[in-house]
Formats: C-alpha cells, structure tokens, sequence
C-alpha cells in the first residue's frame, strides 16, 4: 500500500467521522432552537388570549375556538397544574396527513369558569427548514473534505517528489560499479537529511565493499601461496629418485589432500564472490549453446560411466547473466549428474524456453533432500568431493532469481534438477 | 635457455628455480617488482614467469614494460589471484599464459614448453623422443616415420608425457593438464588409467616401444630407460 493511499484513507475516515457525527448534532442543535423558538411564540398568543378574555370574555370564549384551528377550549372544574408543552400528531385537512405539532397545555380562568386551553403550532415548516439547513451543511462539509482530499492529494504528491526521485536513485544504484548518487535540491529539512544519510551509508557501503573484495582477493593469494608451496614440494618429493613405495603412497595421499584444500578455497572464494556482487558484468548467455559446449567437454566423462545420454535443445534460450557464472552454474549442474550417476546409467539434458532440466539416475540421497543445496553437504561415500559445487548453484541461481527445483523418482531411480530460465525478479532489485 | 622467475615467495621460488634447473634452463630470480622489473630491462631472456602481487608492485606492470622492450619474450603469469580482470588483463598486454596457484610443476614446465615452442621455433619445433617424431603445428605423431592418428585428448596427453619425460607424473596431474576444471570428474583412478592404457595400446600397436611406465598407486612415467 502507498503511503499517499494510506494517508488519504485516514483523512476519508475522519471525515466520515466528522460528517457522521455533526450531522445528528447538527439537527439535534437546530432542532433544539426551532422547539425554544416555537415555545416561546406559544406563550406570547397564550398571554395575548389572556389579555383578550380579560377584556372580552364572552366574545373571546365564544369565537376564539371557532376561528382559530390551533386553539381548543375545555371546560373544566378545576386547574389540573401548571403549563407544559407536548409534542402531538395532528390532522392537517390541507396537507390530508397527520403532523407534528406543538402544544402548549394551559389553563384560563374566565371570571368563575376555569378552562383549560391547548394551544398549537404545526413544525411542518419548522420540519422542512431544518431538513434543508442539515441537508446544505452535509452537502458543503463533503465538497470541502473532497476538496480537501484532492488538494492534499496533489501536493504531497509533489512534495514527495525528491523522495520517489532518491528511491528511483537508489534502485538504479550499483554497488559494485556507481559513484554515490547525486540527489535531486530539496528545501524540506527531512528529505536533506534523508539524502545526506544514504550517501553517508553508500558510501560506507562501497568501501566495506570494496575492502571486502580486497580481503576475500587476500586471503586467497595468502591461502593458496602456502597450499603452492606445499603442493610443489609434495611433487618434488614424490620424484625423488628411488622413493620407497609406502613413501610415495604418503606423498600422495598429503598431495591430493592439499589438491581437496585448494578445491575447497576456491570454491569457499568463489561463493563469497557471488555473495560479495562480483562478477557485475552481463552478456547475453545462449544456455542451449552453453549446455552444448560444456557436455561435449565431458564426453570423456560421459563415455567413461557408459551413460545412455541423451541431450535436446527444445528452444534457444538467453539469459543476461555474467558468462563465467553461467558456465559455473550450468556446468556444475551437468557435474553433478555425471559423478553421482551410476555406472551404464542414464543422463538427459533438455533446454526448453521456460527451463534447463538435467535428470539422471542414481542412489536415494542419502541426506535430506532440503539439505541437498547447503555447504558441506556431501556423500559420504564420495570423500574427495568438496560439497560446495550445488551450494554454488543455488547461489548463483538466487542471485539471477532463477527458480531451482529438485525431484527425486524413487520408483525409476531418477534424480531431476530444474532451472527456471525466466527470471521471477530482475537481478537489479537484489542489489540492496 | 634463459628464465626470468619474479616471485616473492622464497620457498617457492627456490623450488621452481631447482625444478626448472633440473630440465636443463637457466634460471635467474626476483624476489620484488624494483629487482624484478631491473633483471628483465638488464637482459634479455626466453621467457618470464611473473607473480603479479609482488611487493612494491603490480607484476602486470613488468609485463607492459617487457613487451615494449623485448616483444619476442614469452611470458607466463603465475599468481595466487584467480581474479578473471587479471587474467584478461595480462594476457591482453601479451603474456603467453597465466596458471593460477597451486599448480603442479610439471603443469608449468609444459606450458613453459610449449610458450617457447612458439615464442622461439614459430610452432614449427619437431620433438624427438625415441621413435616418436611430434609435429606440433598440424599435431602430427609418427612413429619411425609412419603417421599415427590420435584424438585431441590423446595427444595432449602424449605431449604433456614427454614435455615432462623421466619424471613421476601423478594421475592428478595428468588429470588436470588434459581435462583442466572439470578433472574433479576423474575421481575414479580408474579414468585416468583408462586413458593411459588407450594411449599405450595405440603406441604399442604401431610399432611404438613402450615408454610408459606405471608406478602402481602413483602415476606414471614416460622414459627410455626399460
């Protein structure tokens, strides 16, 4: 959700709020004055009634009932109490409904007769008047809340424009390869502070970055230059003239040991490498050509198990991706399936649009499959193995956003490895 | 034959001096860039081999200065950095080849020879070894002067025996010469043998005497001696 989108809906809500709740107040309020003011004139005709009976009692008595619809006259033995006024229904002739009214109840004293005396007033006009004056004052609170809405809409559109500009900035940014970005001029204090941040943490970014690249490149030069030394010394004693057989059987046993190590190193620089962003740069990669190229260079490997083999490219696929990566990937995969095929077993390669899927025979994992893409995780039966070549893989797929899979068919004994060729991300959006 | 070897590391130098000595080069050492880049303007040799992290510089800078001077020079970078900028970097500026350390000495002895196969004889040098005659530039094998048909393979195998004759060569570095980054494939000593075994029957079927000798366990041998 946007943060503009979010604020709006606040906004909607206390409006809705604000709107639901004044108008009942609102009414109740003109409501209120109407009834005082309607009372009031009550009183005034029932003094000018008084006034009139004082003057003319009989004619009053007599007439007033009759001429005027609003005003009954009871006679009655004694005054039942105070005044009070009463909301009633009446009859209306002319409008042929019943209607609200109001009626001051009341007593009049007529020399010896006392009388009471009701006197009303219809609220239908009160009524219409206050419906009107609500109904306006709704209609004016929503069109300036809308107005409101909209105004506010655009101008924090605007005013987050260095924001959306700094985030487009930041996307586009490249760790590995871009100068700190320059940000667009801002008035507004946050935004400066916003801007100066990120260059402050870019630019400490970028040289942890590349004092890493420079320690993983150290390590290896102080790594493999001891495991040179011992490897040339092991080859140099392992030629000794007349070297006893146990002692060159040791030799070489030390020898590939230090080969393992130096595998191990590589492989261990290799996926700090890839975690680390190198290898920035892209070039189309054709996986069908790939995956051709590097089968018919383990041929020998192929013909050697007496695999049945079998390779087809359904459709040309390419992938932007860094070429030495992708040989790495590609080829680790198809590495995989040769050494962990049984002997007289079966390969099959097959590149589609969507997919790169390499299936092959061989024995049940014998570690979890959920395991099977971790560091370290091998065969035991395969000591020499590094246990890092699908570690890799799977690095190297994440960071293209390319989908791995892995099936095992227990039934047909068939191990199968897919690798999506569509991107679910574009390797920009990893970056950060 | 006149080496330059820059390497910083005493131990190694020592042994590569010793090793390549022993194949009858003449070897002179560096130990930093200042002494090196001084030794390969002073004189003129045959080949470098150069370490590009040296202390007080970049050997990569020695190699530009070098093909300048002496642009006939073969040159093998020999460096702990698998870094691929350094390895299109160097051989861009004309460095013959680049092996990333550790590497089998027999390894760089046959690159060493093939780098001066080319550099000095334009590719055209035969190679004798007993009834073996090598054509390397269309990679022909006769043997007593009857041609031989080899796969790709086999005559890199055949070529990498004899650039390393009477020396002990382990399966793994046989394995690594022919099949370079996919030989962990080649786990089963069995491969390894297979194909030395190919090679030995097509020798021995036309007419070859038997060079190739197995130290059971250990490797093989390529020599005269029976």
């Amino acid at each position: 959700m946007k943060l503009l989108a979010l604020t709006y809906r606040y906004y909607a809500g206390l409006a809705l709020g604000v709107l639901a709740l004044s108008v009942p107040v609102f009414y109740g309020i003109i409501q209120w004055l109407v009834i005082v003011d309607v009372d009031e004139a009550l009183l005034a005709r029932k003094q000018e009634i008084q006034q009139l009976v004082v003057k003319r009692p009989a004619s009053t008595l007599q007439y007033l009932p009759s001429t005027d619809p609003n005003i009954r006259l009871l006679r009655v033995a004694s005054c039942p109490g105070s005044d009070y006024f009463h909301d009633k229904d009446y009859y209306l002739p002319l409008l042929h409904e019943l209607e609200p009214h109001r009626e001051l109840v009341t007593c009049l004293k007529a020399g010896e007769e006392v009388y009471q005396l009701f006197i009303r007033q219809s609220l239908v006009e009160e009524e219409d008047f206050m419906l009107t004056i609500t109904g306006l004052q709704t209609g004016l609170l929503l069109l300036l809340l809308l107005g409101l809405g909209l105004i506010n809409r655009r101008i924090t559109r605007s005013l987050w424009q260095p924001f959306t500009d700094a985030l487009r900035r930041i996307r586009n940014f490249r760790l590995e390869s871009d100068q700190a970005p320059s940000w667009s001029t801002t008035e507004i204090d946050e935004f400066r502070e916003l801007h100066q941040s990120l260059t402050t943490l870019l630019t400490r970014n970028q040289q942890v970055y590349t004092s890493q690249k420079q320690f993983t490149e150290n390590a290896s030069h102080e790594m493999q230059t001891p495991l040179a030394i011992m490897s040339a010394e092991l080859e140099v004693l392992s030629q000794t003239d007349d070297l006893p057989d146990d002692a060159l059987d040791h030799v070489q046993k030390a020898a590939s040991a230090v080969n393992r190590l130096s595998h191990i190193n590589r492989a261990l620089l290799l996926l700090t490498k890839i975690e680390n962003m190198q290898y920035a740069e892209v070039c189309p990669v054709d996986i069908g050509a790939l995956t051709a190229r590097l089968l018919d260079w383990y041929a020998d490997f192929i013909v050697h198990k007496q695999l049945t083999f079998r390779h087809l490219t359904a459709q040309d696929t390419t992938l932007s991706m860094n070429p030495q990566l992708a040989d790495v990937l590609v080829g680790n995969l198809l590495k995989n399936a040769i050494r962990h095929n049984q002997p007289g077993g079966m390969l099959t390669c097959t590149v589609s649009r969507t997919m790169l899927c390499i299936e092959n025979t061989g024995d049940p994992l014998p570690f979890p499959a959920s395991q099977l893409f971790d560091r370290f995780v091998k065969n035991p039966a395969l000591p020499d193995a590094t246990g890092l070549g699908l570690a890799i893989v799977k690095q190297i797929a994440d960071r293209y956003g390319l989908p791995l899979r892995y099936q095992f068919n227990a039934d047909q004994s068939i191990h199968r490895f897919e690798l999506g060729l569509q991107p679910s991300h574009s390797a920009a959006d990893s970056i950060i | 034959m006149k080496l330059l070897l820059i390497e910083d590391e005493p131990v190694l130098q020592q042994t590569i001096r010793t090793y390549l000595e022993r194949e009858g080069y003449r070897v002179t050492t560096a130990d930093t860039f200042l002494q090196g880049s001084r030794r390969a303007n002073d004189y003129e040799y045959d080949c470098l081999l150069v370490d590009i992290t040296l202390p007080g510089g970049n050997g990569l800078d020695i190699i530009r200065e070098v093909k300048q001077l002496q642009p006939q020079t073969g040159i093998i970078i020999i460096s702990a950095k698998d870094a691929l900028d350094d390895r299109i970097t160097g051989l861009d500026l004309g460095a013959d080849d680049y092996l990333t350390k550790p590497f089998h000495l027999s390894e760089l002895n046959s690159r060493l020879k093939s780098v001066l196969r080319r550099r000095l004889f334009a590719g055209s040098q035969i190679i004798t070894f007993g009834a073996l005659t090598i054509d390397p530039q269309p990679q022909q094998v006769q043997i007593q002067g009857q041609p031989v048909e080899m796969t790709g393979k086999q005559y890199d195998l055949l070529l990498y025996l004899i650039s390393n004759k009477n020396r002990l060569l382990s399966k793994a570095a046989i394995a690594e010469h022919v099949w370079g980054d996919s030989m962990e494939l080649a786990d089963s000593h069995d491969f390894i043998y297979q194909h030395v075994k190919n090679l030995r029957k097509k020798l021995l079927a036309a007419g070859c005497p038997d060079y190739i000798k197995t130290r059971y366990g250990a490797g093989y041998l390529f020599t005269l001696d029976t």
